[in-house]
């Protein structure tokens, strides 16, 4: 597990380089502003600041960069609660409960609520990380299409926790959402529905198609009101409150556990990353909880199941990095060309010879992750005052961000007329009652469950019983029944319960009436 | 309209919008199996397709209500009881009602399509300008000095911040 | 394809307005200097992070100090390479903009399977120092021990084993080549496809799949969780000279070589401004050759190596005929 000489030389080297822990407050800033501009991905923010790190020492380069993906990590939420724009797919669980909440004028709360549910969970991850690193990365790449198939089935409940009114209508958008998903050439090279366009080869563009769905319920019906927030004593922005929410994290331990080992596990997949890890972190919060009808309506649980997940992918992704020299994401890959240009190898090779160096690193994360706390509350501090703007300054200058935010997605004017495409089919969900975010899922998961779905496949050749050597994948699926049916089976207890305490107060009414009845009679 | 005798109410927009998803689906679908009819293509989309197609007509006939004359003068029962307010619910979005906001909202999605298209055409930061400038005029401000000043911050920030921040160049005409 | 044609036609206008509107510019009655006389777009048609992204920004300082004006990257990512490379043809031909791009396969997959409206004679190398070749291989536990063996398994039943594979790309069809040669039906083959190079690796190294047929280079951090069994390669390549070799390996087949990437111009440019396209192979040449550039690029496993344009044409040339004459396996 954790080799104690290295740990100490861990130490050693971390007070001897005093000297690179400079790098952390600027690095968590760059990775804050970054990513807390919708459509600029982390990817993008580091590659921007790679070369400055050129002429760093090694260990200064590492820490500046890690600290701007740890601040990254974060940044995303913050225009997902206070504006419902999710800056990338990992944020969009976030809006569910985060944006309501701010509706609610809980804004301040909300925030704390993310950065500290961020923050408790990065450091989590990492600290899991310290003993698993090696371990981890022979799990992943076990983990294949059956395997992955599954958590995309995982992340496909989701949709049964939509509150529509209607069933049918959100079947139907998620499954919209699930062939719009699907467009473009697929992984055994069939081209499909892409109407001859170049840019719709790679598929419908996430990141504009899922603000442009949100913006057209949200952002759009702002332009009637003054404010975002209506009530004017709710638009304080005041640290007490966002301290508030920090402190009242630490009330749902459960909460922060659960999403951040589905995060690590879902993050150390190579190209999966934390997108599906926030759905289904949130999915599992929202059916285990008691009080499942108050998610999607300001539940803070709902915000820290999201942001757990997130946090802590950022420690699965480190491992499989460190462990295999393979990146999981473009994130990791400029962290790995950075490693090289100091003629540093990830690798087996690299854990073990250079066991210190590894130790070291996740420990340095660990510290950014503190740091983060404070750098992070005076980050929405500042950002939280959007909401004390008229919305008429407000939302012109949002609507700008947001759709040069979606033409920095690919550099292409593909994106914002992907995003202004969507915000219509998004208006016209909305205007007939359709759960919008179902749509976003489909989407979000759509090739993700065609492409392991069909490499599933082409492995079994059709034949079943390939599914019987692959434990992992029965294992999710065991997992996630069970989860389904202990959850029914407690919802139906607890109604059971809820008609019988009717029924006793009932009669307990009854007999009183009666014996009103009787006291009058006499 | 009148079907068996009573009222009939068509939600008419409804059923456009059921019907030109139903379209697509249909026109995805054919447009895949033109390309090959190979298992390795189809083996998601085509009975997700079906089940699409389902579900359209499952819904479609929520599009008619029966409107029923008598219902409507009863009103809901009032038991006395302060009336429980819903929160909001976020995967319930809700557009506003009142026929001014509409008007507003609309323009507003309108004039973001104007913007979109217009990007390239007459560059960012022209575009830019134009729309927060007349962006603020739809959402209420009407004095003269914000209309300019403002639009002028929105472009220049945007403009150069998003140059320092993206990888990939931006058609600007004046900037 | 015609609403390709008019998306380019309102292009052209766009790009028309602009200019006209930029004569009104300051800007533009400054004197025009000798080349270069402001910053170099370096056009990267692939999203940060990927070979290509970090091969033009680790070489991007030493050719900008070559050239004397900065270096920009721009990444132009898309339909595999296809939008970075159209729009590298639409830029005005002034020398101001340069592809680093996977010249081999990504042009020939764009005209031969993606109906791209240029030609494989529209783009002229400069220079492709890195050359990547296909590798097939399997986990290092795996019981299979060399290639012989994989195409004697094939041969009695094609469905014993699955192979990973990236659609349409050279690694397919060096597989198709290699089975056909060797007498093996190819359609009851377990494919298993994959829309990049790494989840094809991750797949190979962790045993999901029993041989993978994908891009060697990648592989290179793998390199003790795989066994390679050939390479397809007359000769083993430099960062892997212990690859299995097809003589190596005893295979016998035709094969196509796997990637092929640097320094590319449209050649428009070659042929309107030769002076500026002189600068440009030289400021490339120079800065391949210079040692700092050599040892730093060396470190990140980028390559530098100076193959000089004739020679680069000419394979980036063979490529393409090579993949036009298996194009009906690709499909």
């Amino acid at each position: 597990m954790i080799d104690t000489e290295a740990f100490m030389g861990a130490l050693t080297l971390m007070a001897t380089s005093a000297g690179s822990w400079g790098w952390i407050v600027p690095g968590l800033i760059v990775g804050l502003v970054f990513s807390a501009i919708p459509g600029i991905s982390i990817t993008m923010a580091m590659a921007i600041v790679l070369p400055m790190s050129l002429h760093m020492d090694f260990f200064s380069a590492v820490v500046f960069l890690t600290s701007v993906y740890t601040g990254a990590g974060f940044g995303g939420s913050v225009p997902a609660i206070l504006m419902n724009i999710p800056g990338s797919p990992s944020s969009f669980a976030t809006t569910f409960d985060g944006y309501a909440m701010s509706k609610k004028g809980e804004h301040n709360e909300a925030l704390g609520y993310a950065l500290f549910a961020s923050t408790l969970c990065g450091i989590f991850g990492y600290v899991l990380l310290l003993f698993v690193v090696e371990p981890l990365a022979e799990i992943v790449l076990k983990i294949g299409p059956l395997e992955m198939f599954a958590v995309a089935l995982w992340g496909m409940l989701l949709l049964g926790s939509l509150g529509s009114t209607y069933i049918s209508r959100g079947l139907l958008a998620a499954a919209f959402g699930v062939l719009l998903g699907t467009v473009g050439m697929n992984t055994a090279g069939y081209i499909r529905g892409t109407m001859g366009i170049p840019s719709l080869l790679d598929g419908i563009q996430p990141v504009p198609a899922m603000i442009g769905l949100l913006a057209a319920g949200q952002l759009l019906s702002l332009a009637s009101r003054d404010y975002i927030l209506e009530a004017e004593g709710a638009r304080k922005v005041s640290v007490r409150r966002i301290l508030l929410g920090c402190w009242y994290t630490f009330k749902y331990p459960a909460v922060l556990i659960r999403g951040s080992i589905i995060g690590i596990v879902i993050g150390a997949v190579p190209g999966v990353g934390s997108s599906v890890g926030n759905l289904i972190a949130y999915a599992e919060t929202k059916r285990t909880d008691k009080d499942s009808a108050s998610f999607g309506k300001g539940n803070p649980k709902g915000v820290i199941a999201a942001e757990s997940a997130v946090a802590s992918a950022e420690g699965g992704s480190m491992a499989t990095m460190l462990a295999l020299g393979i990146p999981g994401g473009g994130a990791t890959a400029i962290l790995l060309a950075a490693f090289m240009m100091h003629n540093i190898v990830p690798g087996p090779t690299f854990i073990e010879t250079q066991k210190d160096m590894v130790y070291a690193i996740i420990l340095n994360n660990i510290v950014q992750a503190v740091v983060l706390l404070v750098v992070g509350i005076g980050f929405i501090y500042v950002a939280a005052n959007v909401v004390r703007v008229r919305t008429r300054y407000v939302l012109p200058a949002i609507l700008v961000i947001a759709t040069l935010g979606t033409y920095a997605v690919n550099g292409s004017i593909a994106g914002p007329i992907t995003f202004f495409v969507f915000a219509c089919i998004g208006f016209a969900l909305v205007r007939y009652e359709y759960p919008v975010a179902a749509t976003v899922v489909g989407l979000l998961l759509g090739r993700m469950l065609e492409t392991e779905f069909l490499r599933s496949y082409q492995l079994t050749g059709g034949n079943i019983v390939y599914v019987t050597e692959h434990p992992a994948a029965i294992a999710i699926v065991v997992l996630m029944v069970l989860s389904m049916a202990m959850t029914a089976w407690g919802k139906r207890k607890q109604l059971q319960q809820e008609a019988a305490e009717a029924e006793a107060m009932e009669r307990l009414h009854q007999e009183e009436l009666a014996a009103k009845a009787a006291h009058n009679h006499r | 309209m009148t079907f068996r005798g009573r009222n009939l109410s068509v939600d008419w927009g409804h059923l456009i919008i059921l019907l030109l998803i139903g379209g697509a689906t249909s026109w995805y679908i054919m447009d895949a199996r033109s390309v090959s009819t190979d298992t390795n293509n189809l083996l998601l989309i085509q009975p997700l397709a079906l089940a699409t197609l389902i579900l359209i007509a499952v819904v479609v006939p929520q599009c008619f209500h029966y409107v029923d004359p008598l219902a409507d003068d009863a009103g809901p029962a009032d038991d006395g009881q302060p009336k429980e307010v819903k929160p909001s619910d976020l995967m319930q979005a809700k557009l506003p009602t009142e026929r001014a906001d509409v008007i507003k909202m609309l323009s507003m999605g309108g004039l973001l399509g104007l913007f979109v298209f217009s990007l390239q055409p007459l560059g960012f930061d022209i575009a830019i300008l134009l729309f927060s400038g007349i962006g603020m005029a739809i959402c209420g401000e009407r004095r003269p000095l914000p209309l300019i000043v403002f639009p002028v911050i929105v472009t220049l920030i945007t403009v150069y911040g998003f140059k320092a921040l993206m990888p990939y160049p931006m058609i600007t005409t004046l900037l | 394809m015609k609403t390709q044609l008019s998306r380019r036609n309102i292009l052209k206008i766009a790009g028309g307005g602009a200019a006209i509107a930029a004569l009104g510019m300051p800007s533009i009655l400054r004197a025009q200097g000798a080349y270069p006389d402001r910053p170099i777009n370096l056009v990267v048609p692939f999203a940060t992070g990927g070979y290509n992204d970090r091969l033009a920004r680790a070489f991007a300082p030493y050719l900008q100090a070559e050239l004397g004006q900065p270096c920009v990257i721009v990444n132009q990512p898309g339909a595999g390479a296809q939008l970075g490379h159209t729009y590298a043809l639409q830029q005005p031909m002034d020398g101001y903009t340069i592809l680093c791009t996977s010249a081999a396969p990504y042009i020939p997959l764009n005209i031969l399977l993606q109906n791209a409206t240029y030609k494989a004679e529209d783009f002229h190398m400069i220079n492709l120092p890195s050359r990547d070749y296909t590798l097939a291989a399997t986990t290092s536990d795996s019981e299979i021990t060399d290639m012989k063996q994989v195409i004697d398994r094939l041969k009695e039943d094609p469905t014993s084993l699955s192979l990973g594979v990236q659609p349409a790309s050279a690694d397919y069809a060096n597989l198709i080549l290699t089975l056909q040669k060797a007498g093996v039906p190819t359609d009851g083959l377990r494919l298993v496809t994959y829309d990049g190079g790494g989840p094809a690796r991750n797949a190979t190294a962790g045993g999901q799949v029993d041989v993978g047929f994908v891009g060697g280079e990648g592989f290179l951090p793998l390199k003790d969780k795989i066994k390679p069994l050939v390479m397809y390669a007359d000769e083993a390549p430099e960062w892997w000279s212990d690859a299995p070799t097809l003589s190596d390996a005893g295979i016998e087949t035709d094969y196509v070589e796997g990637s092929q990437r640097g320094w590319v111009v449209p050649t428009a440019l070659t042929k309107e401004q030769p002076e500026i396209y002189a600068k440009i192979e030289a400021a490339v040449k120079a800065a391949s050759e210079k040692p700092e550039a050599i040892e730093a690029l060396k470190l990140q496993e980028l390559a530098t190596r100076w193959y000089g344009p004739e020679a680069s044409n000419k394979a980036y040339m063979n490529n393409f005929t090579k993949m036009s004459t298996y194009v009906d396996l690709l499909k």
